[in-house]
């Protein structure tokens, strides 16, 4: 802030700014404000399947993406009015399990949070399990000892482990910890679990593990927006990450298990190994309020005549 | 002689719920009741205050700022990010204070009803503290409305280039011609308070 001796310009305006109204004190109107959103039968709707996660409030979280640079989900701030739908979306990447025709793969979930350690919010998150109930996690609650996790010091978190974690942790329930911390702390991690730890100490190490490649881990199309359950009005504003045949990601509507919409986005690009984004905005101003899926998945052009057959991933979104 | 106060305006600190391990799953962490109560505690006096700065009216800034926190409230479910609540709010903010000064009946109104004006009183060198604050809420109004939210999230709230491009949704080069022609007419308009402090 303004420093005494500073005379710059803009600090003598912003001096003057702010003393025109130091001493204005507002009257007290929070009981005003609880009185006039006191019928709140629509308030609980927030975040309806977000299975937890009693976590700090505090400093903003920086969006995180996955291991580099896929982007967070945003919608863009309506035009003059302030939007009602998300401004800037800013919020932790979690990865969770989910089925594919190749096996079970991760999946990524923003989840907001605020926490003073983005790192910290998405252990608690994994364990708290995902919003979208098409995904699981690997980790119980109350699987991390969340007073024994290190900041990262030469790309290597320290992670204790009560006994609620899983014993023999698999592969992909590892996985789940280095991806997540990794977006977290957004730089790759090196993962080092400890159990049977006391306080302040992280006991020995049970495992050790660093990124799984990315093609091999994750499933290869993945929304980031809608949010599972997601109210929509007249514009459904898909975003998400694919690795998919000539970049197409083929997108359907579906109410009751019958096709209302179908499309397809186009992907920034396939010819790497990692997801590229991908996004796009849909019309359903002409269909009637309800609750639709939404599925889009990677492209498939042998038709199941080779490889597993398509990835996918599906939201539930609410039209209103 | 002027005396800022720091204004949290750009850092989003909002006390909530401590972190504690084992914390029952399924309580999510934030209702609307719970943001909102947490919100006011936190920005209820630096967002009326921003908003006296873009109407000139304290008890018309506090109808715009309460409409705002309702405007949370209810769309808090839809509010992706609950960090960015208060971009949220200094947004709607914005916005509502515009369209109250577009709506002048709106203020007569307030003004009618007894809305007390600016309360000088119980600065440290009185009268002329006084005098200083009324020139520059008087210059502020005098500014067309997009200098005057430029000029108040810039040097009140000291948001950066990008975030008031956001909080108004214009351009970032939009911002920097504002905020470059609002400052100019406000050195004119106010020298004789910038002069005394050079």
């Amino acid at each position: 802030m303004t420093r005494p001796h500073d005379t710059s310009p803009d600090d003598q305006l912003t001096a003057l700014l702010q003393d025109a109204v130091v001493d204005i004190e507002p009257s007290e109107r929070l009981s005003e404000l609880r009185a006039r959103t006191a019928p709140s039968s629509t308030s609980r709707r927030w975040w309806p399947a977000a299975g937890g996660a009693v976590l700090a409030a505090a400093a903003a979280v920086t969006a995180i993406a996955v291991l580099g640079n896929d982007p967070a989900p945003t919608v863009r701030p309506g035009p003059a009015d302030p939007p009602d739908v998300e401004t800037r979306g800013q919020a932790v990447a979690v990865y969770f399990i989910g089925d594919t025709a190749s096996g079970p793969r991760l999946y990524r979930e923003f989840q907001p949070v605020v926490n003073p350690s983005p790192g910290l919010a998405g252990l608690a998150l994994l364990e708290s399990g995902p919003a979208d109930s098409d995904y699981r996690s690997l980790w119980p609650a109350g699987s991390f000892r969340l007073d024994a996790i290190s900041d990262p010091e030469a790309s290597v978190v320290h992670v204790g482990l009560t006994d609620s974690a899983p014993s023999e942790p698999t592969d992909l329930a590892l996985q789940q910890v280095v991806y997540t911390l990794s977006a977290g702390f957004q730089e790759p991690l090196e993962v080092v679990f400890h159990q049977g730890g006391a306080r302040y100490d992280l006991g020995p190490v049970v495992a050790e593990a660093t990124a799984a490649p990315r093609l091999e881990i994750l499933s290869l199309v993945n929304l980031s927006d809608p949010f599972e359950g997601q109210l929509v009005s007249d514009t459904l504003v898909v975003r998400g990450v694919a690795n998919s045949f000539e970049a197409n990601v083929p997108w359907t509507i579906e109410q009751d298990g019958a096709v209302v919409d179908q499309g397809t986005f186009t992907a920034e690009g396939y010819m790497a190994e990692r997801l590229f984004p991908f996004s796009g905005e849909i019309d359903v101003s002409s269909l009637d309020p309800g609750t639709y899926t939404l599925i889009v998945e990677t492209d498939d052009p042998s038709g199941g005549a080779e490889g597993n057959g398509p990835f996918s991933d599906t939201r539930t979104f609410v039209l209103e | 002689m002027v005396r800022p106060t720091s204004v949290l305006m750009h850092a989003t600190v909002v006390p909530g719920p401590t972190v504690t391990h084992g914390a029952t799953p399924g309580a999510p962490a934030w209702d609307a009741d719970q943001a909102l109560e947490q919100l006011y505690a936190a920005h209820w006096r630096s967002l009326v205050r921003l908003a006296v700065l873009l109407v000139h009216d304290n008890g018309l800034a506090e109808e715009v700022v309460q409409d705002a926190f309702i405007a949370v409230h209810d769309r808090w479910h839809r509010l992706r990010d609950p960090d960015r609540a208060l971009a949220y709010l200094r947004q709607t903010v914005v916005n509502r204070s515009r369209s109250a000064l577009r709506h002048r009946a709106v203020v007569n109104r307030h003004v009618a009803r007894g809305t007390h004006e600016v309360d000088v009183a119980g600065s440290d060198d009185g009268a002329l503290a006084g005098e200083r604050r009324d020139a520059v809420l008087a210059a502020m109004r005098s500014l067309p409305d997009r200098q005057r939210e430029v000029m108040a999230l810039r040097y009140y709230a000291e948001l950066s280039e990008g975030e008031i491009a956001d909080a108004l949704g214009i351009s970032r080069g939009a911002v920097k011609s504002h905020a470059s022609r609002g400052a100019a007419a406000l050195r004119t308009a106010l020298a004789d308070y910038l002069e005394e402090r050079s």
